[in-house]
């Protein structure tokens, strides 16, 4: 059995957990209390970018919801998060947060209308949530404190990822993160593995990068520093462009579940670079890789 | 420290040789004991002992005199057996009981001396002064802390102590030392020769004599000085006779010379700290790692207070940090038929190695094959260039200290220098700085380390304005300044200006005045007698042996030459200098104010009088920055082309000046001022980007290959693509193996990359 076959069996289970997945993929934004027109205007227009691009991936369009304005009020959010609570049938389950956030030395607090939300509550109501993987992007100042307070362990909920703008807590000056992040998600810049599909590993490089390029370019000390806490993040996937988004219908499953495939058995085989010889490594490489490019082309194929 | 039968020798030499040099470029401060009037009869008896050579009984001397009932004589019986932090303390409790002694602060501050830190003596010599202003061992004392700063001070004080006290051994020694400095052998021998007759007449030893005496002797190429075997009858550890010479190679870039005397110095004197921690650095400048540390730890554990010592040690862990990059250079010499080859390691910081080195090779590489033929020289050992992204790391490098100017220094085979993430972006153009030392190399080396200062320094000043990668001449104003001042060095003269300035830009004046010397020569006499000076400095000729035998001139005439060179050159600017600055000071006032019809006639005004000039404050980026605002892009883009034209090179003009000539559809012009970015910042993923693909497109494969690498070394954030592009440059150039591989790595971290699929199924021929 060479290296390829190897890939092909070990990925067997990838298959048929790809061929079932069909579950919903749940996404809510909430755009905190902007303090300021200028703020508000910005933190609306983040947020709308952002529930139109994951609407792109939902199975129905009410599967992502925005919340601003008075819509963000603590009662509201908790109303809603309660309910989504109570579907099993959530695969993905994200969840965005944008705005200004506080930290006196000991409570996060996400600025919503009326009384703010504590960090404490939110990892409360996105506990109650019941889906295989979760995302939280707290794209707000000083959310570095939620690091200690949202766990990303194994949860009861499933896997999750954290991305916050900040390292921690004491970084409270109003944040560019989510400015860039939303770029990310407006063309094909933060794909870089080519897939048409934008992850949230993706956003974070991106939006993290050009942070730190944007203080570097004005000579400040960046009052900044994203962070991403959790397994996973390459494979959650939170927007589509090109192809794969204007023919998702027209193209065949089995060629995507092909493809899918044919990714999965190159993770693998990436992950076991260091233990392969390089010229086989790359013989290897090469076989797969014409394979998906068959594939790819088939999909280009049957979208046309 | 405490004293024991097992150490005591060592201690007591520590303190006897406190006075050791701090640094390759300062003289050696003087033994304090020797020279000290009023040294008390007790301490005077075991000094003679110690002289002797007698260890154990100078050790037995002085130690009962640790718990004299004087401050003082206890303090310097400490300080002799080398607990210098105890006889720190008893010299401040002796001078709080004796306040207005001025002899206590004056031997206090010889204790400052002899512990490296002639900053922190200096005060105490003053303090000393106001109390007694005769008193000569602290004037003396002043002088030797002085001689540690760059500036006249020193020199004139010694001038005054002579007047005053002809007969002064120690004012003697320290004259002699800097005669021999800038080898005048002969003036240094006649002060010897007065500070023996001196000596012997004050019964005071004679041992700092005869070193000095074997290092005229050495510096005059004597084999075996009779110096050295009296100093050594006399007392047979005197590891200073070899020590002191040492520092006569290493401020003629005799290194390997310097480390043979030095290991002299620590086979008769085991115990010479200064001596280790001398070898060490400089084994290190030789690229002897492991014995440098050898001696460095033997060094520190005997005076953990040198701070070249701890430098150089802390250096040497972070040398852990660099990687070495081998490649080989290629060269012919004038009249050979075949190419010679030379290996050459880089040594650069693993954090910069990948974008650094395909520029550190290309133009290491071209220096060599340049310099090889144009020196008729080949490099006899593997040339090792070393790049340091912490310039205090470099400083260390160069002189054991942090918190020097210097931008790159050659020791031979082995250059370092300040990498472009060393300094502010601009601030300094790491390429010619490059090509300055690796022209170093070639001087150094052809002339057997035997060259002047002046003339290395010149030619490789000389190389810079004519080969290197940043053409024409950049002279400084304050140097402009100083040669319509007539401030300029007669050449015989000329290395003093390196070694001991007396105004504070004078050296960089000295390095532009021994540019124009060396371009003057290549241009009147033609470049070959550069060469065929080099050949007469390789056989020990001095300046003025060499310009007679080579240009047939004696050294004033070649002096009288330049004034009229310089004339011819910069005639106009140093007649109307004055006034030219006036107009560059009155354009940048008219900036500050936005008048752009003043700034546009006062730039032009200056600029009819020195069109060349690129340095701070360039009238280019005033008028540029006129023109702009007055939406004259084209002259705007036109001034700035004078300015890059001329050797401008601000990182940020390049860019925006590329960035309008891209618009205005002149890409090859863009693609060229692009490049010159590259020898100032290549720190910049978009230069690299931007680069390569214009190189790729124009079909200069192997430049966009340089740029893709350079690129993936900053670490871009789609590295597919740059991937990809390199399988377009091999596949450019039929290197399909390399094409492909490089189509793999693209699609190993893009899968889906469609333009890296098609690329991979044509080169594999797999259409299926």
């Amino acid at each position: 059995m060479n290296t390829l076959q190897r890939l092909a069996t070990a990925c067997m289970l990838c298959i048929t957990t790809h061929a079932t997945a069909q579950a919903a993929n749940v996404t809510v934004v909430i755009s905190g209390l902007g303090g300021s027109e200028e703020y508000s205007e910005k933190f609306n227009q983040y947020a709308t970018t952002i529930a139109d691009a994951t609407r792109k991936i939902a199975l129905t369009p009410t599967d992502v919801m925005l919340l601003r304005g008075d819509a963000s009020k603590k009662e509201i959010l908790i109303a809603l998060f309660d309910a989504i609570a109570t579907r099993t049938d959530i695969d993905k389950f994200s969840a965005f947060f944008i705005g200004h956030g506080s930290f006196d030395g000991r409570a996060y607090k996400f600025n919503i209308p009326g009384p703010d939300i504590t960090g404490e509550e939110l990892a409360e109501l996105l506990n109650k949530i019941q889906s295989k993987q979760q995302l939280v992007v707290a794209s707000t100042s000083a959310s570095g404190a939620l690091l200690d307070i949202i766990d990303t362990g194994n949860q009861s909920t499933g896997q999750r990822i954290l991305i916050t703008a900040t390292k921690n807590g004491r970084e409270k000056t109003a944040v560019l993160f989510p400015e860039f992040m939303v770029e990310a998600l407006e063309g094909a810049t933060a794909d870089t593995d080519k897939n048409e599909s934008i992850s949230a590993a993706e956003i974070f490089e991106y939006a993290n990068r050009a942070v730190e390029s944007h203080y570097e370019t004005e000579k400040l000390l960046a009052p900044e520093h994203a962070r991403l806490k959790g397994e996973a993040a390459e494979g959650f996937e939170i927007t589509r462009y090109g192809n794969l988004l204007s023919s998702q219908d027209q193209i065949p499953q089995e060629l995507i579940s092909t493809r899918e495939t044919l990714a999965n058995q190159l993770s693998i085989l990436r992950s076991r670079k260091e233990d392969i010889d390089e010229d086989e490594y790359f013989d290897t490489l090469q076989d797969l890789m014409l394979k998906l490019a068959d594939i790819q082309r088939q999909i280009d194929d049957s979208s046309k | 420290m405490l004293l024991d039968s097992t150490t005591g020798n060592i201690v007591l030499k520590l303190a006897r040789l406190a006075a050791a040099s701090v640094l390759l470029c300062i003289p050696l401060n003087t033994l304090a004991e020797e020279y000290d009037p009023n040294r008390d009869d007790q301490l005077l008896a075991c000094d003679r002992v110690y002289d002797r050579g007698n260890i154990d009984q100078a050790i037995g001397c002085y130690t009962p005199l640790k718990s004299s009932d004087s401050l003082s004589i206890a303090a310097e019986a400490t300080w002799a057996l080398g607990d210098t932090n105890k006889a720190n303390e008893l010299f401040r409790l002796a001078v709080q009981a004796q306040p207005r002694n001025p002899h206590l602060r004056a031997r206090w501050g010889r204790l400052f001396l002899s512990t490296h830190q002639p900053s922190q003596a200096a005060p105490l010599f003053q303090e000393a002064l106001q109390l007694d202003p005769n008193l000569l061992h602290a004037k003396t004392g002043l002088a030797a802390a002085l001689l540690s700063q760059p500036g006249a001070e020193a020199r004139k004080l010694l001038a005054e102590i002579s007047i005053e006290h002809p007969d002064d051994v120690e004012t003697l020694l320290m004259l002699a030392r800097l005669e021999l400095e800038t080898r005048n052998l002969d003036q240094a021998d006649q002060l010897l020769d007065r500070a023996l007759t001196s000596a012997e007449s004050q019964s005071i030893s004679p041992l700092d004599i005869y070193a000095l005496k074997a290092s005229a002797d050495m510096l005059r190429d004597v084999e075996d000085s009779e110096w050295t075997k009296k100093a050594l009858q006399i007392s047979p550890a005197y590891g200073d006779v070899f020590f002191v010479a040492s520092h006569y190679h290493l401020i003629n870039y005799r290194y390997r010379e310097a480390v043979e005397v030095l290991r002299k110095a620590v086979e008769v004197q085991e115990t010479h700290w200064s001596a280790h921690s001398q070898l060490g650095i400089n084994l290190l400048r030789l690229n002897d790692i492991a014995g440098a540390k050898k001696h460095l730890e033997i060094a520190y554990r005997g005076d953990p207070y040198d701070t070249a010592t701890v430098n150089t040690l802390k250096l040497l862990d972070t040398l852990d940090e660099f990687k070495d990059l081998d490649t080989t250079a290629v060269f012919r010499l004038p009249g050979d038929s075949d190419d010679s080859t030379v290996p050459v390691v880089m040594r650069l910081h693993r954090d910069e190695a990948k974008y650094l080195s395909p520029y550190v090779e290309e133009l290491t590489l071209k220096a060599v094959k340049t310099f090889s033929e144009r020196y008729d020289f080949a490099l006899a050992e593997p040339l090792i260039v070393e790049l340091f992204p912490n310039h205090d790391d470099f400083a260390v490098r160069t002189v054991s200290t942090p918190g020097v100017g210097l931008l790159g220094v050659t020791f031979g085979y082995l250059l370092a220098m300040d990498s472009p993430s060393g300094r502010a972006p601009g601030e300094f153009h790491w390429g010619s700085t490059l090509w300055h030392e690796l022209a170093h190399v070639f001087t150094i080396e052809k002339s057997d380390h035997r060259m002047p200062r002046w003339f290395t320094e010149g030619v490789s000043v000389y190389e810079e304005w004519t080969t290197g990668p940043l053409r024409g001449r950049h002279i400084p104003v304050d140097v402009l300044q100083a040669i319509s001042e007539n401030k300029l060095l007669p050449v015989k003269d000329l290395d003093s200006g390196f070694v001991r300035p007396t105004y504070p830009n004078q050296v960089t004046v000295s390095y532009m005045q021994a540019g124009l010397i060396c371009e003057m020569i290549s241009e009147f006499w033609g470049h070959n007698k550069l060469t065929e000076m080099l050949v007469e400095f390789d056989k020990r000729k001095d300046t003025t042996e060499a310009v007679r035998t080579v240009l047939g001139i004696s050294t004033t005439e070649l002096d009288r030459n330049l004034k009229q060179y310089i004339e011819l050159n910069f005639g106009k600017v140093i007649s109307e200098f004055d006034n030219w600055r006036e107009l560059l000071s009155s354009m940048h006032t008219a900036v500050q104010s936005d008048q752009w019809a003043t700034v546009v006639a006062l730039a032009n005004q200056a600029n009819e009088i020195y069109p060349e000039y690129v340095g701070n404050g360039t009238t280019y980026l005033a008028l540029h920055e006129a023109y702009e605002s007055n939406g004259n892009v084209d002259r705007a883009v036109e001034v700035l082309e004078t300015w890059f034209d001329y050797g401008g090179y601000q990182p940020d003009m390049l860019h925006q000046l590329a960035h309008r000539l891209r618009d205005q559809g002149r890409t090859d012009r863009a693609t060229e001022v692009l490049e010159s970015i590259n020898w100032v910042s290549p720190n910049n993923i978009d230069l690299h980007e931007r680069l390569g693909k214009d190189y790729l497109n124009r079909g200069d494969n192997q430049a966009a290959i340089r740029e893709f690498q350079s690129l993936l070394g900053l670490n871009p954030h789609d590295k597919s693509d740059v991937y990809l592009n390199l399988a377009y440059a091999y596949k450019n150039l039929n290197d399909k193996k390399r094409a492909k591989r490089n189509v793999l790595q693209a699609l190993e971290l893009a899968p889906f990359f469609r333009e890296a699929q098609d690329l991979l199924v044509e080169l594999t021929g797999d259409s299926s």
